[in-house]
């Protein structure tokens, strides 16, 4: 299993960084995302989201829409 | 919560994604709730998402049931939360809830969708505090919703329909009525195929206009 350090943005509908941290970075990933927590704590806009999945892929398809355009999101039903 | 999602993953082979709340959205959630740390569900939670009918995706929640039998089921199909629609499960693993979101794969696209609308017009959108004129996609949502369940059950009958005539037609020994039957079944299922297939179409092109519409609001406003 991966870990996956994702920010993005709400507003814009942006996904800003994705970062992969394998299974024995775990805490690594934790810490980096408390650091990117505070650094866009004052922007509500901003989502810092720690997720763990097999591949990028597997989370495509549950969290599709960090990395689709909602259009692009309706497309795929 | 790894050996949790291990378990899920290998002994169940389930392909699961996990994701754990962040400070901020815990904060969020304990505001509009007004509820305690010690009671929420989904510090940690784990979604599955498959291209599944009504029968398997409850045939996945049995089967998350019969290895964690302490899991409490949330079925959002029947009791739908502003329009969403999932079965949760909650598992008690080390002595903290963990949420067990299973969706299929149109309750994953329309929750998708509702919470990329949300992103642009409000969050409260989700939680029945719709943003002042936002009312519009508060409604589309919500018909579309309705819509999409109404699919899967219809999809669900058909499926069931589908697989007893794939056991061929009645044998020669059967008598004229059987074989008759069985033709006007096949002949309705096809049509009932057919017909699903165009309100997928309805939908998807329904939902691309409503998130046309917000997009190209939003992009007037900035």
């Amino acid at each position: 299993m991966k870990h996956f350090l994702v920010t993005y943005d709400r507003a814009a509908g942006k996904l800003l960084t994705f970062r992969e941290f394998e299974d024995f970075e775990r805490n690594d990933a934790l810490q980096e995302s408390f650091r990117l927590e505070r650094t866009h704590r004052d922007n509500p806009d901003v989502e810092v989201v720690l997720l763990g999945a097999e591949s990028r892929r597997a989370l495509e398809k549950t969290h599709s829409r960090y990395f689709k355009a909602p259009d692009e999101l309706a497309k795929a039903i | 919560m790894a050996t949790f999602e291990g378990v899920l993953r290998e002994h169940l082979s389930l392909s699961v994604t996990s994701r754990l709340k962040t400070v901020g959205t815990i904060l969020d959630k304990l505001r509009r709730e007004k509820t305690r740390l010690s009671t929420m569900q989904d510090i940690a939670g784990v979604r599955y998402v498959e291209e599944m009918t009504l029968s398997q995706q409850d045939l996945v929640v049995a089967k998350i049931v019969k290895a964690f039998p302490s899991a409490r089921v949330v079925d959002r199909r029947i009791h739908s939360s502003y329009g969403y629609r999932a079965v949760h499960l909650v598992v008690d693993v080390d002595g903290c809830p963990v949420e067990v979101q299973v969706r299929t794969h149109l309750q994953n696209s329309w929750a998708q969708i509702a919470e990329a609308i949300a992103d642009r017009v409000g969050r409260g959108l989700r939680y029945g505090d719709i943003p002042t004129g936002s009312e519009q996609f508060a409604e589309g949502l919500a018909e579309w919703s309705d819509q999409i369940a109404a699919w899967e059950v219809s999809a669900n009958e058909l499926d069931s329909l589908e697989a007893a005539l794939a056991g061929g037609p009645p044998s020669s020994e059967d008598t004229p009525e059987a074989a008759e039957a069985y033709e006007a079944m096949r002949g309705y299922s096809l049509q009932e195929r057919d017909r699903l297939e165009r309100a997928q179409r309805d939908f998807t092109f329904a939902m691309l206009a409503l998130v046309l519409i917000v997009t190209t609001a939003q992009g007037q406003e900035t």
